[in-house]
Formats: structure tokens, sequence, C-alpha cells
């Protein structure tokens, strides 16, 4: 009696899982663990979130592991272990216990968040981690230091230069004397700039107002605070969330003539009027590199030192410019690259 | 196709033990508030990310062992809120779990020092010390055993006095109770108290277990917590109090193995909770169907016994 409820639980389960699979199942690679003349390296890459610039550093990687691949003659394998956390942190722990489980060889978190839960997922078994796009490795507790990580976990590093972005924010508008902090307190990449940016401030003697938001709903809230308090400028450090919100929330501070400045590129093609940071192409790439030197050469993540991208590249969007009646040509001279580029959703 | 052993490998089965234990805490809660006391508690959710939020915040101050016994009595008062606005403000049972729920989600945040994300990597969690003391490979199955084992056991005993044979009562027939002069409203509230203070140990032990926690920890645990109750009472059937505790344990962790060969057929993690929703969806109509399927059949045969001595009548009649 029993026996017949038990399998009648067991096999609804089954059917309900398998007709599932279905839509859930990649091809199963046959590649093979090792083709006669191919070694092939698992990669597991884990996205964040949904957004312009992760999505850069994911393809970029890809495209270098393929690229290395080709030039070396083994087999980067990262098509069946990539995953999307989609900001949802009980999916990232699945995926960080199913990578462990797939034995991948190395594991490629995508910013800050991702990163720290695979470092507890990696705390037994220590398998490398290399990081890409973590603003503040040190502060976030993933390493003991920049030159010698320490543990299996090493990466490449989006730091900001909060200073050079002020710089550009007062040469389009020497007398703003309100400026506005948007961000997201529980993104660890924020918490470094912001206190920078809040030292800058307090030495030039210039009032700000912070707001902060934890999803799309209180940055659009914040961000309607922040209208309200009529601020000169704002500030958003590499923020994944308000990045997110970017698209939602921009027309909203173009209408009210406040210029956005944001420490990604990303940003100013969602909407924001310049965004000043890294190359993530290049970010991308380094991480890449990095991979391959230590599946490859065997280089031990404990002292492979994290890099940093020093790049200083602004992002202008034309479109808000124009709206704005804002002039940018001096930032030319103070940055080592001007883009202009117009409001769109993806990089191409 | 995949041989079995590689879709279930010792590290899985370990890892769904883990968790299933866990969960197992939530489901007693469950099992408490909708088995026995029969009310639709809502405010699971919101209790499980409190337990994981206080949780993490004590152990983060250098207090791990400390931070059980905090989660439980934050878990406590959100119960009791609940039962106040149910049994004092007469608010329906749905609706007094929802309102707390959604003020949950603020006094979390608040928890958390105004962040949705407390990462604890580097603190001392009670697993760090078991890895000392225990070592080994299954030291984190060890512990949550420890304390499941614990709490079934004292429910087990809970359950069986004069106190919680009150609640069982409440739960079956509430005028009576009312009829024996023991008052629904205290039963109530204990029942709801004990069962939120699991939920929140559970929330708890998943703080240390994963060194994070995150605002969203809580969405859809009510979900799945129904169905590793579900799936344990099928299993066990009505027994002895003791035996229907077990029985729901034995459900988590079935229903964590279920989800984790799910993750290893590649059903992709979104669809895990439609999957929940089948399986409670049918587990919950199985016996009303069955009953259903046995009335159908008695009507059938009675139909087919009519005719026939219908037909005998007629013959007879027609021979005569």
């Amino acid at each position: 009696m029993k026996m017949k409820k038990i399998t009648a639980l067991l096999t609804t389960a089954a059917l309900a899982m398998a007709s599932l699979a279905g839509c859930g199942a990649k091809e199963d690679a046959q590649t093979g663990k090792t083709d006669a003349e191919q070694t092939v390296y698992k990669v597991g890459i884990v996205q964040y979130v949904d957004d312009a610039s992760l999505n850069q550093i994911e393809k970029a990687i890809e495209a270098e592991l393929d690229k290395k691949g080709a030039e070396l003659g083994v087999t980067f394998d990262y098509a069946d272990y990539t995953f999307n956390g989609q900001a949802d942190s009980t999916t990232l722990n699945q995926i960080a216990a199913q990578l462990v489980a797939d034995e991948v060889d190395v594991i490629i978190p995508i910013a800050t968040p991702t990163a720290c839960i695979m470092q507890n997922a990696t705390e037994d078994n220590k398998i490398p981690v290399v990081f890409s796009a973590v603003s503040d490795p040190i502060g976030a507790g993933l390493v003991a230091s920049m030159d010698a990580p320490g543990s299996n976990i090493t990466g490449t590093s989006d730091a900001l230069d909060t200073t050079a972005i002020f710089e550009l924010m007062f040469a389009a508008n020497p007398d703003i004397d309100y400026v506005g902090l948007l961000y997201d307190k529980g993104q660890d990449s924020s918490t470094q700039a912001i206190a920078d940016a809040k030292a800058y401030l307090d030495a030039k003697g210039i009032a700000y107002i912070e707001k902060t938001g934890t999803n799309n709903e209180e940055v659009s809230l914040a961000a309607d605070a922040l209208v309200a308090e009529q601020v000169d400028a704002i500030f958003t450090p590499s923020d994944n969330t308000v990045m997110t919100a970017e698209l939602a929330i921009y027309e909203k501070f173009t209408e009210a003539g406040i210029p956005h400045y944001a420490g990604a590129d990303s940003f100013a093609l969602n909407g924001a009027f310049c965004g000043y940071g890294v190359d993530y192409v290049e970010l991308g790439t380094a991480t890449a590199d990095m991979v391959v030197d230590i599946l490859v050469n065997g280089a031990d993540p404990a002292t492979t030192a994290v890099q940093t991208m020093h790049s200083g590249i602004a992002t202008v969007n034309t479109e808000v410019a124009q709206a704005l009646g804002m002039d940018y040509s001096m930032f030319a001279d103070m940055c080592t690259q001007l883009v202009e580029i117009n409001t769109a959703e993806e990089f191409e | 196709m995949s041989s079995l052993s590689t879709i279930f490998t010792v590290s899985i089965f370990r890892s769904a033990l883990e968790t299933g234990c866990i969960y197992a805490l939530v489901a007693l809660a469950l099992f408490i508030s909708f088995s026995i006391l029969n009310i639709a508690d809502l405010t699971t959710d919101g209790c499980y990310t409190l337990g994981c939020a206080v949780g993490a915040m004590v152990t983060m101050s250098g207090h791990p062992f400390l931070a059980l016994p905090a989660a439980m009595c934050a878990g406590a008062l959100a119960g009791f809120v609940t039962a106040f606005l149910q049994t004092r403000l007469g608010v329906e049972s749905i609706l007094a779990g929802i309102i707390v729920n959604t003020g949950l989600y603020t006094i979390n945040i608040m928890v958390m020092k105004f962040s949705s994300v407390v990462n604890i990597f580097n603190c001392d969690t009670i697993f760090r010390y078991a890895k000392k003391v225990i070592g080994g490979e299954w030291y984190k199955v060890i512990v949550v055993l420890i304390v499941v084992a614990v709490v079934a056991l004292l429910l087990g005993w809970f359950l069986n006095t004069r106190l919680g044979l009150s609640i069982r009562a409440t739960g079956d027939n509430s005028s009576m109770v009312k009829a024996s002069s023991i008052n629904p409203a205290f039963t109530i509230t204990v029942g709801l108290c004990v069962a939120n203070s699991l939920t929140a140990l559970a929330g708890c032990l998943l703080a240390q277990y994963q060194n994070s926690c995150d605002i969203n920890i809580g969405t859809g645990m009510v979900t799945i917590a129904l169905a590793s109750l579900i799936i344990g009472e099928t299993i066990v059937g009505k027994g002895g109090i003791l035996r229907r505790v077990v029985g729901v344990i034995v459900g988590s962790c079935l229903y964590r193995f279920i989800v984790a060969v799910a993750i290893r057929m590649h059903v992709p993690a979104e669809c895990l909770k439609l999957v929940s929703a089948i399986i409670v969806a049918v587990a919950i109509a199985t016996p009303y169907l069955k009953s259903k399927a046995v009335f159908w059949k008695t009507r059938l045969t009675r139909m087919k016994e009519n005719k026939k001595l219908q037909k005998q009548a007629e013959q007879g009649i027609g021979g005569k």
C-alpha cells in the first residue's frame, strides 16, 4: 500500500522533471574528456546579471579563450558551464554547487557578489577562481593583498579612479555646489568609491546627499528623491543594481537637466550623461589570459597578482548631452580616450 | 544517457542531505501551523529571511553559537505578531501572514544595516568550528542532523504534553477546545511562535552554511516547505506524532534529492519552482481523487447491477 504511494509520487516527480528536461537540456558535449590530440579544460563562467558591461566582459572572455585555445591547441569548454544568476543568490548558490559537482577546472565569476559566492563554494575543494570586474577585492574579503592573493582566488579588478570622474564633473560645470550620490549599499563594489567621493567632496567643501536602493523599484524612488532635491549633478560608481535600473531612470534626470556621471561606459550606453572607467573588453581579455596562464602553464592563483586596469576612457551619450545642453569638449584633454555613443540597450 | 552514478555522486547526495535537513525545519514549522493548527501561515518567507539576517549579523559580531537562539527568538516574535493580529485584532489568518510578511521585508533590511546582502565569509561559524572538531567531509551533515534530531525529539515530546495536546485539539475543533475552558487564542499564539522560531532557526543555519545572507533568500520558501511536508505525509501517512515528524524530515530530504537530480539533468534553476508546484498539486489532490475514484467505481458497479436486475425482471415478466 505504502509502496504504491511512494512509487506514484516518484513516478510523477520523474515525469514532471523529464518533461521539463526537454525545455532546458543543453546538448551533451560530444568532445569527450580527452580527444586524441586535444586536452579539454572545463571552464565555468558565472554571470551576475544581464547588463551591457558584464555582457561585454563575458563575450570578451569567450573570444579570448577561443583565440588562445586555437593558438595552444587545447579546447576550453565553457559552453556547457556558462550560467547567469539573474542577481538571485539562491540561484547563484545552486550554480556554484553544480559547478563543483561537475568538477570544472576553473570558475570565472563576473562581478563581486558572484565572486563572493564562488569563494564560499570553493572553500573546501580549492578549485581556482579567477574573478572579473570586482571593484574592491580586498574590501570584499576575496584576497589578502593585491600582489599575493594567498588562496585559490585571483582575478581582474575594475577599481574606479573617483577623483578623475569628479574632475570631469567640475570641468563641465565649475558652479556645482550640490551633488547627489546614487548607489546600492549592498554592493561591495560601491563602498570604497563612495567613501572616496565623500572625501573628495568634503575636501572641496561641497554639499552632497546620498540616496540608495536595493532593487529597480527602490532605485527609481531614490532617483525621484534626488530630482526633488534639485541636485546639480549625480554620481554613481560601478554599481550593478543602479546599472540594471539605468534605462528606467535616465529620462528623469535628463528632463530635470541633471547630468548623471557613472563609473562604467555601459551607464552612458543606457542613458547616463557620462560614463568613465575601464575598457571592459580589455578587462575580459586580461581575465581570460590569466585563466590560460593558470590552466595551461600551471600558475598558482595564490601568487598571481590581481590585475587592475587603469585606462581612463570617457564615454559620452550624445543624445543626452544635446538634451542637457552640455558641452563636453574639454573631456578630450582630460582622459586617454573620448567615445561618443547613442542610447541603446546593448553594445553591438 | 549518463549512468546513474554520474547523476548521483556522493557529493550531490551529501549536499542534498545538508540542505534537506535545513529545509526540514521549515517543513516542521509548516507541519505545526498547517497540518496541526490548520492555519495558512504566510509569514514563512519573511521569517526565514529574518532568521537568516539575525543569524548573519550575530555571527558577524563574533557569536556563532548565540546566533541560533537569537534567530529563534526573532522568529518567535514574528510569530507572536501574526498570532496577535489573528486572535486579538480579528484579522483573517492569511491576511495576517501577508501583513507581517510585507513588514518583515523592511525589518530584515534594517537588521542587515540597510544593505540587501551580508557576507560573513571571514567569520567563525558553527560549521567552521565543527570542521576543526569533527573534520572529514561529513561534518556539515553531522551538525545539521544533530540540530534537526534535537528539534524533532523536543517537538515530539512537546506535542504530547498537555499544552501540545490543546494545540492539536485547537486545529481539529476550536469550539470544543473553548468549551473545555482552554483559550484557543493562547494555543494559536504558542503554536505560531514555535512554528516561526523553527523557520528562523532554519534561516540562521542557512546563513552560516552559505556564509552570506540575501534579502530575497526567503522568496518561495512556503511552496518548497509545503512540497516537502506533503511528500513526507504521503509517504508516512497517519500515525503517532513522532512518526509524522520523522516523515516530514524524510520528505524534505527526498524533495532535495529530486531537485538535485533535476539540476543534474540540466533542468534550468528557474523551472524548479514549477516542478515544486506540480508536485504539491499532485500530492494534495491524490487522496481526494482516490476517494472520488472509489465513489465512481461503486456507482458504476451499482448501475450495472441495476440494469442486470431490470433485465431479469423484464425477462421474468415476459417469460410468464
